[in-house]
């Protein structure tokens, strides 16, 4: 081996590769992109949640001068045969087929190359309907005869989903179950029972850069500029549809505008790829801010958690029952239902556990994956239902936290030992920071002040594979083939971070090519806090990969060790000339034990643990039910931060989304219609919004298995920010709210129920 | 989204504009500082195929004032008023609330003159020219006109304007220097419209009180205006004295609350009577 220096490369803030492109408006989106020959797709969208389609009539639409054509279902059917995708199930079809089953659903493409012109024909398009009853709440639809399809299809690559093939009569998608113990015998035997019931609302990801996909379909060859988090996915999924082998199908993908989630697996790639197919042109379609909303979204869910608890403070048994609503499609639905339901009885070291978690259909916009992937819904009920434990009982919050929460080497729910988890530490310093232990100021009658923490855990999905290339060209210099999409995160510099550290080479000098799929090698998708750990794995073997062939070279060119030679001058001397490559490939899966499907047991359920813990203190006006966050605290566990302000960074603007999912954003439907779907509604928070002290931090800590000790940190300071702000505000109040977002209102009408003095709409007793 | 496609016109004068105004009829719409209607025009609740931009009239930017009132032009913006560049015939209350509407960047284009035209029934300057008397004037292919703020509007976005009428000022009495005033709203997020504002105003023995982000128009209450004219400081009782007067403004008005709103409103009142009475907006002891 070539020896070499260590560079600093690690636990070095590098700025940000391409901040300065960003900065001068040079960065390249989907957005920018037009193709010769390019048509711009409108949609006309259903205005009913549950209707069989009579007709469609787009006379008018396709008697616009300047429109290429209108396509619906019938057209798209006759270059797909079966136009139908989904990653866990194959439910969505390209265009509603014969049904609409969310008011929103796109219905027909006006297809023109002015975008102004097809947005004015897809206007005048009607369409007529048999309206059916529709079910919007999850709790009812689990129960339901309405039913949102009529037969579940669960996708070929998911083995776990097949016992639901061709089930009927239902609206649960899956049915995710963990048994750890005996939780009936353990509730019997426990001094105390407790039982509350929390619901979370369903929001929106909100990228600046709304969804945008050009495919270009001729000749047999397709290539598809998209902003996906996941390109690989996204190659496999359209070679599926069209009926192709993968190196027909390219996907490239330039810099995001924010994903969160939303922009993974199929959004309008599968449009516009049928639509190019159709007309044999390149065809985009970009959606505005509103359309947003009809495209994926966070899950609503009703939680119920029951707990057995002895006088000792030890928590003994937990049943958790969450039902997600899923909306009109799967997505990636039944995976948060899976993921967030086994970490749903919290960090905590609990003997008899049990779990059930549904996934829902109801006829509103399809609910998928969302940055922290329902962990934060689960830890709205656990952490709330435990401050609502630890006051019946007068226990200290965090002693009795301490007292259950996993440790070292202990098994979790699922039976997988907890590593590396830094459950206490986040914890400990969240107090430190809100001064937990000394005297606090609780305000006077008008304004009461109240501080609250709570501790999150979440899985990772697994098992997912990262493969990357490292390519050093013929003067040495580096370029890095990666399929991680950097979506505003800094993975590009993370990863270049990775390779300059084993390369001993500055990560500046690192070029990062970005996702191609003629280019860049499979990787499972930006996903799920996944990229530092398994795409920063396979960058290191990638690296080290050539570190073994510089050696190699060196000793077929008969240098004596330890010569240092540069590589441009190894490769000179064996090419003659500067020219030739130095090619490292390396590739990264996880160890992991498919679950039980009975019990949900595994030793191997997830790769590494996301961790984090939140403390908020609030102001709250009684008179008006105002609430202000005086000072937020947002603690995780980052393993070795490698890149110290890019993982501040991700822990402040992942507390600031989980912020707006607090206390403002709330999709508010009434008879199935969305109510306020834009931003002049729908309120997300602004700079007026962060807390007068808002302070984020990592502790100190080593992910063994992470690459250079580190683990992903980009949800980890989402999961548990809700339950510290409700905490907080039932401190202040005396009283908890179950339902997000916590609004003015809702705070309001608990002061006066509690008061003894219910406004009229609420004085049901 | 972004609007359809417009013609765009830029007077030099109001006659000029009024005239654009006719020719355009149903199409034809006044801008101003484009704060409420771009994005109006840009989420399509708002069509138009020709803006007649008022942002070019001198007159209607300028303001001017005796020692009985101030005049202010339409196309004043919020943030002039809020730092002061405008005489202030109010004792700080323009000022004040100014400061208070949306944030700085909708301040810096936002005008009085659209703010009134619009009549969102949150909008501030529609209380606060009520509760100070105001009156707004207005002129079109009649001529000129003008009525008292309290009269201005009928219901939530309907005005006396007629629809090629170009709104071109404010004349404001001034109040006596010893008069007191006394305002609150409250707001979901920062940077947002209320959803419950009340406004007082003490001159001696005559008080004015508004309710504003209600429905429609904003509701004058002349019960609690006679209540508070009595009031010479704050005493706990006042509370339920205030309430059933409010109760009974409402009853008068007509108008429907919901249960939090009127508590809501409530609140804003008391908050706003024992400002005007000389109480600090409240803080939380020791902080
Ligand atoms: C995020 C946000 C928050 C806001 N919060 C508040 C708030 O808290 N309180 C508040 O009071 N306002 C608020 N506003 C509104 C703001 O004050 C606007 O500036 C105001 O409502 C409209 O003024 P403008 O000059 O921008 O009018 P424009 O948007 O240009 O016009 C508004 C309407 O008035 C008509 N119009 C304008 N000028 C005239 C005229 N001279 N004659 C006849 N018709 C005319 C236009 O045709 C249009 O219909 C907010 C706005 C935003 C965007």
């Amino acid at each position: 081996m070539v020896a070499l220096m260590p560079v600093g490369n690690i636990g070095r803030s590098v700025p940000r590769l391409e901040g300065r492109d960003k900065v001068m408006g040079q960065a390249e989106y989907t957005h920018h992109l037009r193709l010769p020959g390019m048509l711009y797709g409108k949609i006309f969208r259903s205005t009913l949640p549950h209707a069989l389609i009579k007709s469609v009539d787009t006379s008018a639409a396709k008697a616009v001068e300047g429109v290429f054509r209108v396509v619906t279902i019938d057209d798209i059917r006759t270059v797909i045969p079966h136009p139908y995708y989904g990653p866990a199930f194959h439910d969505q079809p390209v265009l509603a087929d014969g049904k609409v089953r969310f008011a929103g659903e796109p219905v027909a493409v006006v297809l023109a190359s002015d975008p102004r012109v097809a947005e004015y024909a897809a206007s005048l398009i009607t369409a007529e309907y048999e309206e059916l009853p529709a079910v919007l709440d999850e709790v009812e639809a689990a129960a339901s005869d309405i039913c949102v399809h009529d037969e579940l299809k669960p996708a070929a690559t998911f083995p776990d989903l097949q016992h639901l093939k061709g089930r009927r009569g239902t609206n649960v998608a899956l049915d995710y179950r963990l048994v750890r113990g005996d939780v009936e015998a353990g509730f019997a035997a426990a001094d105390h029972v407790f039982e509350h019931t929390f619901r979370c609302q369903q929001a929106m990801h909100t990228p600046m850069e709304p969804f945008v996909s050009i495919a270009d379909v001729r000749d047999g060859r397709m290539t598809l500029h998209t902003a996906s988090q996941g390109p690989s996915f996204v190659r496999i999924e359209m070679a599926r549809l069209l009926g192709w082998p993968e190196n027909r199908v390219r996907v490239k993908v330039p810099h995001l505008g924010g994903g969160f989630g939303g922009k993974l697996y199929i959004k309008l790639e599968a449009l516009v790829t049928s639509l190019s197919l159709l007309v044999q042109r390149p065809v985009k379609i970009s959606l505005t801010m509103e359309e947003q909303f009809f495209m994926v979204t966070k899950h609503a869910c009703t939680f119920t958690i029951k707990s057995g608890v002895n006088n000792d403070g030890k928590v003994v048994a937990r049943k958790c029952r969450i039902l997600w609503n899923g909306g009109a499609y799967a997505d990636i639905g039944p995976r948060v239902t899976q993921k967030a339901g086994f970490t749903s009885a919290g960090p905590y070291d609990i003997d008899n556990v049990e779990i059930e978690s549904l996934a829902v259909y109801t006829n509103r916009p399809p609910a998928g994956a969302l940055r922290g992937f329902g962990a934060p819904q689960a830890a709205w009920a656990y952490e709330c239902h435990t401050d609502l434990i630890a006051e019946a009982l007068n226990f200290d919050k965090i002693e009795f936290r301490r007292q259950n929460l996993l440790k070292e080497g202990r098994p979790q729910a699922s039976g997988t030992p907890v590593h590396d988890a830094a459950f206490e530490k986040v914890m400990d310093q969240v107090a430190d920071r809100l001064d937990w232990h000394k005297p606090f100021n609780r305000g006077n009658g008008r304004i009461l002040r109240g501080r609250g923490l709570a501790v999150g855990i979440k899985g990772i999905t697994s098992p997912t594979t990262s493969v990357a290339i490292v390519n050093l060209y013929g003067d040495g210099s580096c370029g890095l083939y990666i399929g991680t999409v950097d979506m505003g995160q800094g993975s590009d510099t993370v990863m270049a971070q990775i390779v300059a550290e084993v390369l001993g080479l500055d990560a500046e000098a690192v070029h990062v090519i970005h996702p191609d799929t003629d280019v860049t090698p499979y990787d499972m998708g930006t996903l799920g806090s996944r990229s530092t750990f398994h795409m920063g794995t396979a960058v290191r073997l990638a690296a080290e990969d050539v570190l073994r062939k510089i050696d190699d070279l060196a000793k077929e060119l008969g240098l004596p060790p330890n010569s240092n030679l540069p590589v441009s001058e190894m490769l000179r001397k064996k090419y003659g000339m500067q020219a030739g490559n130095i090619i490292g490939t390396g590739s990264f899966i996880p160890d992991y034990k498919k679950p039980d499907p009975e019990t949900g047991q595994t030793p191997k359920a997830t790769p590494f643990w996301g961790v984090g813990a939140n403390g908020a203190e609030v102001e709250i006006d009684t008179e008006t039910g105002e609430v202000k966050i005086v000072k937020l605290v947002n603690v995780v566990d980052a393993g070795v931060a490698i890149n110290p302000r890019a993982v501040r960074q991700q822990v402040s603007g992942a507390a600031i989304m989980q912020m707006g999912f607090t206390m403002t954003e709330n999709m508010v439907f009434r008879d199935g219609q969305l109510t306020n779907g834009s931003l002049a509604d729908y309120k997300i928070p602004s700079l007026l919004d962060m807390p007068e002290q808002f302070v984020n931090e990592y502790v100190e800590s080593r992910q063994q298995s992470g690459p250079f000790g580190a683990k992903g940190t980009g949800e980890s300071s989402t999961i548990a920010l809700s339950p510290a702000i409700g905490n907080a505000i039932a401190d202040a109040i005396g009283v908890h709210l179950t339902d997000l977002p916590l609004t003015q209102e809702s705070i309001f009408r608990a002061i006066q129920k509690k008061n003894g003095t219910p406004l009229p709409e609420d004085d049901n007793d | 989204m972004k609007p359809g496609a417009l013609a765009y016109f830029k007077p030099t004068t109001v006659t000029e504009a009024i005239g654009l105004l006719v020719d355009g009829g149903m199409d034809a719409k006044v801008i101003a500082g484009g704060q409420s209607l771009v994005p109006m025009l840009n989420l399509r609740m708002v069509a138009a195929e020709r803006l007649v931009d008022v942002g070019g009239i001198a007159e209607m930017k300028q303001w001017s004032a005796d020692d009985r009132e101030v005049w202010i032009g339409a196309c004043v913006t919020h943030d002039q008023i809020q730092i002061g560049e405008v005489a202030d015939p109010s004792n700080g209350l323009m000022p004040k609330v100014a400061s208070k509407i949306a944030y700085q960047a909708v301040r810096n284009r936002g005008t009085i003159g659209g703010s009134l035209s619009l009549a969102d029934p949150a909008a501030d300057w529609l209380t606060t020219t009520a509760a100070l008397g105001a009156t707004i004037e207005w002129e079109g292919p009649d001529g000129k006109k003008s009525c008292p703020a309290d009269e201005f509007v009928f219901a939530a976005y309907t005005t006396q304007l007629d629809i090629s009428d170009v709104l071109t000022g404010v004349r404001i009495p001034r109040l006596p220097p010893d008069a007191t005033w006394g305002t609150y709203k409250l707001c979901r997020k920062a940077g947002e419209f209320a959803h419950a504002m009340a406004m007082v105003i003490s001159a001696g023995a005559r008080s004015r009180a508004f309710l504003g982000a209600t429905d429609g128009a904003p509701i004058r209450l002349m019960h609690t205006e006679t209540l508070v004219a009595d009031f010479r400081n704050w005493e706990s009782g006042h509370t339920a004295l205030v309430s059933q007067a409010l109760e009974a403004d409402i009853a008068d008005s007509g108008r429907e609350f919901t249960d939090i709103q009127l508590w809501q409103s409530r609140t804003c009142l008391l908050r706003s009577i024992q400002m005007s009475l000389g109480f600090q907006p409240i803080k939380p002891e020791g902080v």
